[in-house]
This record gives C-alpha cells, sequence and structure tokens, in this order.
C-alpha cells in the first residue's frame, strides 16, 4: 500500500476521510497540476490529523481539515527540496481491513449518486441541461454558451445555481 | 472572455454556500491566479471550509457515474437540443401544465372521475418531464401520443419521448398506472433500475417495492426483462414480481389497480399490520401498531387512502383496540391495557 492511495489508508487514520477528499483535492489543484503530488498532500493531512487528534473531538472539523491543509502546503517547499523518509506511514492492509470499508465507501458513493439524480429531476430544464452537458458531457464553457445562445458567465450562473441545489438536497 | 473579478467582500456577501458553488464553478471554467489568492482567505473561515467540503463532494458525486440508470436518460435528452430557444419557451409550456394539473387535483380525484381527464402534459421529442405526485395525491397525464399516466401517492415518473422512436418512461419511485395508445412502430418502454416492460398497446401498472419491480397487466400483453435477462411476456390479470434476483409471476388482484386510481383500498382478511403499512404510503398522519397481538388482527372493507382517522376509527369500532392520536401518529393498541 503506497502514499498514492490515501483514502485506502484513512478509515482507521481518520474516518471521515472521504468525505473531506474531493474538497482537499481541489483546494491542492488551486496550487499544483500534478496528480501524483495531490495525492500526496492529501494523505499528508489525514496523516497529520489523525497524529495529532488522539480521540478528542475538533470543534470544527472542516475548518481544522482546511488550517492543516494550509500548513502542509507551507512546509511543501522544504519537502520538495529534502523529501523526508518519514513522511510517510506504511500503511497496513492486512489490519485495517481494506475490503468492508471499500463496500461501505462504493455503497455510498453509489447512494450519493443517486441522490444527486433525483436532485437533478427537480431544476428548471435548461439549468438541468446545462449542468448535465458540463458536468457529465464535458463540453466546454463557451460552447455551451455558443449553443445556447448566452454568455460564459450566463453559464456560469447556471452552473452555480445547479449546484447549489444539488447540495441543499444532498 | 470578460470575467468577473471576485473579492473577498463579494464572497461573503453571497455566504458560504453560494460562494462555494460560485467558486468551485469557476475553478472548473478554468480558474485564475486571482481567485485562488481570494480563496485562500476565504477557506479559512471554517463556515467556508464546511461550504467548500459539501459543494465539492456533491461535484465529485458524478465522478463514478458510469453507466448510471438515471442518468442515461438526462444526457440523452440533454444532448439532443437542437433550438435552445424554442425549448425554453416549451419547458415554461410544460410548467404552466403542471400548474394546471394541480388546480385540478380535486377533480380529477373524484371516484367518479372518468378517465385522466385533467393534466395534460406534453412529452415532446428530446425532452425529459417529471411528473410526481405528494403523498396523498394521485394523478393523472395525458402523453403527446395520447397515452395517459396515473401516478399514485409520493410518486415520480421520468417522460423520455425519442423523436420517431421509443417511447421512454423510467419509474424513479413508487407506483403508476400506464394505458398505452397503440404505435407499432413506436415500443412504449417503462424502466425501473435495469429491468424494462415493454408494450404496445396496453395497460398495466409498475410499482417500485423497495428494489424490487411489481407489474400488473390489466389488459393486452407486456414483455418485461432485465439488462442481459430473457424477456418474459406476461398476459393480462397476471402480476410480476421483478426482484434483484428473479421474477415471479402470478395472479394479479387488477380490482386494486381501479381502487387506488379511485382514492380507495380493499382489505380482505389484512392484518392490521399490512393495512396500516398500505395506508401510510399516503399520509403524513402515521398509523402505528406496536402491540403483536394487535398486529395480527385482521380487517376487510374499502377504505378511503385519504382518511387516516377515519379508518382508524373505523377498527376502533369493530375490533378490540384504541387509538390514541401521539404528535403525528395514531397509535392502535388493546383496548384491555393502558
Amino acid at each position: 500500500m503506497s502514499a498514492s492511495d490515501p483514502v485506502r489508508g484513512a478509515p482507521a487514520a481518520m474516518p471521515e476521510a472521504a468525505v473531506y477528499r474531493p474538497a482537499l483535492i481541489q483546494y491542492f489543484r488551486r496550487k499544483t497540476r500534478d496528480q501524483t503530488e495531490i495525492e500526496d498532500l492529501v494523505q499528508d493531512v489525514f496523516l497529520r490529523i489523525a497524529a495529532r487528534r488522539s480521540g478528542e473531538a475538533v470543534e470544527n472539523l472542516a475548518g481544522y481539515v482546511f488550517q492543516t491543509a494550509a500548513s502542509v502546503l507551507a512546509d511543501r517547499h522544504r519537502r520538495r527540496t529534502v523529501r523526508h523518509a518519514d513522511a510517510h506511514v506504511e500503511f497496513d492492509t492486512e489490519r485495517h481491513g481494506s475490503t468492508d470499508f471499500d463496500a461501505v465507501r462504493i455503497l455510498e458513493a453509489r447512494q450519493s449518486l443517486q441522490k444527486a439524480v433525483a436532485a437533478l429531476q427537480s431544476l428548471p430544464e435548461r439549468t438541468r441541461t446545462i449542468f448535465v452537458l458540463r458536468r457529465l458531457e464535458g463540453h466546454a464553457y463557451r460552447d455551451i454558451a455558443s449553443q445556447f445562445g448566452i454568455s460564459v458567465s450566463a453559464v456560469e450562473k447556471h452552473m452555480v445555481r445547479a449546484v447549489q441545489h444539488l447540495v441543499s438536497l444532498s | 472572455m470578460i470575467r468577473e473579478i471576485l473579492t473577498l467582500e463579494q464572497l461573503e456577501r453571497l455566504g458560504a454556500p453560494e460562494a462555494a458553488a460560485l467558486l468551485r464553478v469557476r475553478q472548473d471554467a478554468g480558474g485564475d491566479d486571482h481567485d485562488d489568492a481570494v480563496f485562500d482567505e476565504w477557506i479559512a473561515d471554517p463556515a467556508n471550509a464546511e461550504a467548500w467540503t459539501r459543494v465539492c463532494g456533491v461535484w465529485a458525486s458524478f465522478d463514478d457515474a458510469g453507466d448510471d440508470a438515471g442518468l442515461q436518460d438526462l444526457r440523452e435528452a440533454a444532448q439532443e437540443k437542437p433550438a435552445p430557444r424554442q425549448r425554453w419557451g416549451f419547458a415554461i409550456a410544460a410548467s404552466l401544465a403542471v400548474v394546471a394539473a394541480t388546480g385540478g387535483a380535486l377533480m380529477l380525484n373524484r371516484p367518479d372521475d372518468k378517465g385522466p381527464a385533467g393534466g395534460t402534459l406534453v412529452a415532446d421529442a428530446g425532452t425529459v418531464q417529471t411528473l410526481t405526485t405528494a403523498k396523498g395525491e394521485h394523478r393523472s397525464f395525458a402523453l403527446a401520443d395520447a397515452s395517459t399516466v396515473t401516478l399514485n401517492t409520493d410518486s415520480v415518473v421520468a417522460v423520455a419521448y425519442r423523436p420517431g422512436g421509443e417511447r421512454r418512461l423510467r419509474l424513479l419511485r413508487g407506483q403508476a398506472y400506464f394505458k398505452v395508445a397503440p404505435d407499432k412502430a413506436r415500443p412504449f418502454v417503462v424502466a425501473f433500475e435495469d429491468r424494462t416492460v415493454t408494450a404496445l398497446g396496453t395497460a398495466f401498472e409498475v410499482r417500485a417495492e423497495g428494489d424490487a419491480m411489481r407489474v400488473v397487466l390489466v389488459e393486452g400483453r407486456v414483455s418485461v426483462s432485465r439488462t442481459g435477462g430473457a424477456p418474459v411476456v406476461m398476459r393480462a390479470g397476471q402480476q410480476l414480481l421483478a426482484g434483484p434476483q428473479g421474477l415471479t409471476l402470478s395472479t394479479a388482484d387488477v380490482g386494486a389497480v381501479d381502487d387506488w386510481q379511485r382514492g380507495v383500498v380493499t382489505f380482505r382478511n389484512t392484518t392490521l399490520k399490512a393495512a396500516a403499512a398500505e395506508l401510510n404510503r399516503y399520509a403524513d398522519q402515521r398509523l402505528v401498531v406496536t402491540d403483536p397481538r394487535v398486529a395480527r388482527l385482521t380487517v376487510s372493507g374499502v377504505f378511503r387512502t385519504d382518511d387516516t382517522g377515519r379508518f382508524a376509527r373505523t377498527v376502533e369500532a369493530i375490533l378490540p383496540v384504541r387509538v390514541a392520536a401521539k404528535g403525528d401518529t395514531l397509535e392502535i393498541a388493546a383496548a384491555d391495557t393502558n
């Protein structure tokens, strides 16, 4: 098991890891395009939190997660030149029983997808179509804009509305 | 491309949920360095970090969408959009039709109402229209080809007609009755998860029961299949239960299909437990039966689905039970206990 599979390493390290993973990936993507490096940075956040948390509840976990992310980022420059051998804790699959956790994760992912699909149904038609064209068909914003005869920022507004709607029903 | 520049003040004015959505979308649209700088300040606030987590979670939920059946229809419909301006006009017209149908719901629901005269909803080529009913409602919709769909309580059906092709519908929740206008060239297909019912001209009901699909064939012929499986042809008067494992054919209670469209349910030596479960599909006021002795008592008769209290009063009069209202529930208990 390597550092490039951080979620698998997460259940023992940090049970809520799957919840924060997408947000952390996007956070770090603002700093680097290197996918491997992003995975390493996300993994570091989880390991640091696991190391410090020692049982007691954190008042605002989301705040704490991104505070940790910022400090991981600050340390990144040092790690770029001298890579610490102990920066990564090897993960023991046997002990952490990845199978059950994977099954739960797949189930949760499927449930959240189903919720999202149901929420899409209740969007106004044009907003839904724009969201589907972008998020699922991967059309460029400017192509969608010209197809509908609207501005790119209008397309963004439809996307924002769709995302807010999905979040409110998630 | 002209792009609005974001400031921290602006994001704070929007509030965390909208700001998070906006930042995620702008990042998706090809972010810029200025956004990133504002983002760093913005996410330092724990409330914003929370909102960012939720937005990114929902966004990522489509990562593994793959061949999700529910999404497939939406994706196909989204791509069949030739004239957006017209589409928009159509969408407004369609939602007006739905409003009109809601307005006429009382009239529609009358037991003596002849057929689905009320909601007219044109399922245009290449669009997906969603038909829904709230708890306790049942409504009928006429489709563009003169087929009709009647939804029972708390149900959702998506209609995606393809231009000149299949008449495709998907049961997303609940129970629906389909009266299909004959058209040999355009199969009428109702899907539930990976199971489909295909009809040419017929009347049938499809109900979602957990992850199983129940089909009751009132008239004509349909074939039922699941992805990769052999089709089973049903005859009128039969019902078929299509679970995740396999298909079971049996004799149907065709009268029940008529019953719910008239707003009633028929019980024949039905246990109170089963009767309560059935009526609870229709109302927010729930019937609760906890005592196993009471649960085993049986009841027969025709009951209105829109009046749970009336059912409770009836069973109180004919069975050795007492009914107590507790908040949103009506508890049916043995008459001899406190």
